[in-house]
């Protein structure tokens, strides 16, 4: 059921956004497209938004349903990632399609870039080439960065946009990586008409006013310290000398009971790897790295890059800290909104938060909604979540929670 | 306690953290510091972006870490010499607390 915030009606019946107006809108089943667009426009006269974030289970096709929203809204910046869960503030499922619309005085750019598992900065530059219009009547700005978790580019992509996008005024990232409903095989984000595998899509909103952006995580290091010792790129061949797999299936082992992981399929084990993905240590607190897939020679691939010589520790984590987690993420993007009340908020969320909390997700979602003063709230499960601000020093995290509040 | 103009060997290293883990940023920083002969506990800016210059040679996530590293630092070299100066820094538009 659609959400709406902030919206007024002319004499004439015209719905007009007095300042900034966000809908959401969650959709399933064989005519979802068409049920989407009749929450985000239930009179079928609401003006055009000035984009659209949405986001769909693997069962459907991303590239209809990004054409058929910019058929619906030719005007309109349209962005989306598939996905592994969907929700608004009202409801969380999955094989469904949600989507977050807004209203208001803002400016919008977007651009799509390929190749990101092969060229990860040619990709970044060809982003910056297509984004480079200044809006100075419009100083806040923040990125929205969607990208093929496949690629294993996460935490390189976003530092790349952080340093290449920001030489000119220091910028502020959120965002997610794609999901396919668990199957670890294909993901996808797309703009406009169109969407990729192995693509990077990145989402300038210019606004009058300032954006709030919260990440937090509910997880805490529990193993010993593990050495990262051969890997490329996002595969870890060796943790400690030995097979990677070996050295997290036997850690594992001590933090759970009763589970016999070399008898799991790809499909069972993946939970696993997000309930008890590995952490690197930063400052006093932990940054999350989840595992996505094992390898038939014991190697372990990860959304991003792990470098030899890295440490990593297993993690664990439980319903309480997930829950005061998304609460957390929620305030503190409020925080920064410069006294202005939400209209609503774009979440990121990973999908193992869905793992560990199952049947208990859509309280997170609901807190996050009521801490923001109950706006409407849409998003995604996500296999990696992308939060940077201008004083962040890395920005892509699992396990995490990432909220784009909008004033 | 660091001088103006200064970055501490350890504070040089958390600008990889984030990224690397704390074992793997002061691993990167400490090679890169010795390599060119720098072995103290305190660097010049000057001497903290040639060290995140040559881990920034590197391949991967640990050169592009050095890469975004090397921006952040001249953000704040910027900042710090403004403020030196007498100029004083508007807060961040983007950080504003409500």
């Amino acid at each position: 059921m659609g959400q709406v915030q902030g919206d007024t009606r002319l004499a004439d019946g015209c719905l007009v956004p007095p300042s900034t107006a966000i809908r959401t809108a969650l959709a399933r089943g064989p005519s979802a497209i068409t049920d989407l667009l009749s929450q985000l426009n239930p009179a079928g006269d609401a003006q055009a938004p000035v984009m659209i974030s949405v986001f769909a289970s693997a069962v459907f096709s991303l590239q209809e349903v990004l054409a058929s929203l910019q058929e619906a809204w030719p005007t309109t910046t349209v962005i989306g990632a598939s996905s592994s869960g969907e929700f608004t503030a009202a409801e969380e499922t999955g094989q469904a399609i949600s989507a977050w619309a807004v209203w208001g005085d803002f400016e919008v750019q977007a651009a799509i870039a390929s190749n990101l598992k092969e060229a990860p900065e040619q990709a970044v530059i060809e982003l910056g080439e297509a984004l480079s219009e200044p809006f100075p009547d419009h100083p806040h700005r923040v990125g929205i960065l969607l990208l093929d978790t496949m690629s294993g580019r996460g935490e390189e992509a976003t530092l790349l946009a952080a340093t290449l996008l920001g030489q000119d005024a220091p910028v502020r990232l959120v965002g997610g990586a794609a999901g396919d409903d668990l199957e670890m095989k294909h993901t996808w984000v797309g703009v406009g008409g169109e969407a990729r595998e192995d693509a990077v899509v990145l989402a300038f909103l210019h606004g009058r006013e300032p954006f709030g952006i919260g990440v937090q995580h509910g997880h805490q290091a529990e193993s010993r310290p593990l050495s990262v010792t051969r890997a490329s790129g996002n595969v870890v061949h060796e943790l400690d000398g030995r097979p990677a797999w070996d050295v997290w299936r036997e850690e594992v082992t001590g933090l759970t009971s009763g589970v016999d992981f070399d008898a799991l399929s790809p499909e069972e084990l993946t939970p696993f790897f997000f309930t008890h993905a590995a952490s690197l240590t930063s400052g006093a607190a932990i940054k999350v790295r989840s595992p996505l897939q094992r390898h038939a020679d014991g190697s372990l691939s990860f959304a991003c890059g792990l470098p030899e010589g890295a440490v990593i520790r297993l993690t664990t984590s439980d319903v309480a800290q997930q829950l005061a987690s998304a609460r957390g993420a929620a305030e503190q993007a409020r925080e920064q909104l410069g006294g202005r009340e939400p209209a609503g908020a774009l979440v990121f969320d990973c999908i193992c938060r869905k793992l560990i909390l199952q049947d208990r997700f859509g309280d997170a979602i609901e807190a996050i909604s009521e801490a923001l003063g109950g706006v409407p709230v849409a998003g995604f499960e996500t296999y990696g979540e992308i939060a940077l601000d201008v004083s962040d020093l890395s920005g892509f995290h699992n396990s995490t929670t990432v909220v784009l509040a909008v004033g | 306690m660091a001088h103006p103009g200064t970055l501490g060997h350890a504070e040089l290293a958390q600008f990889l953290e984030g990224a690397l883990g704390a074992e793997r940023a002061e691993i990167a920083v400490t090679a890169a510091a010795e390599g060119l002969g720098y072995r103290g506990a305190q660097h010049t800016t000057a001497a903290a972006l040639e060290i995140l210059g040559v881990i920034a040679e590197q391949d991967g996530l640990v050169g592009i870490s050095a890469r975004f590293a090397r921006s952040r630092v001249m953000s704040r070299m910027a900042t710090q010499s403004l403020e030196r100066h007498g100029v004083v820094m508007p807060a961040d538009p983007d950080r504003e607390a409500g």
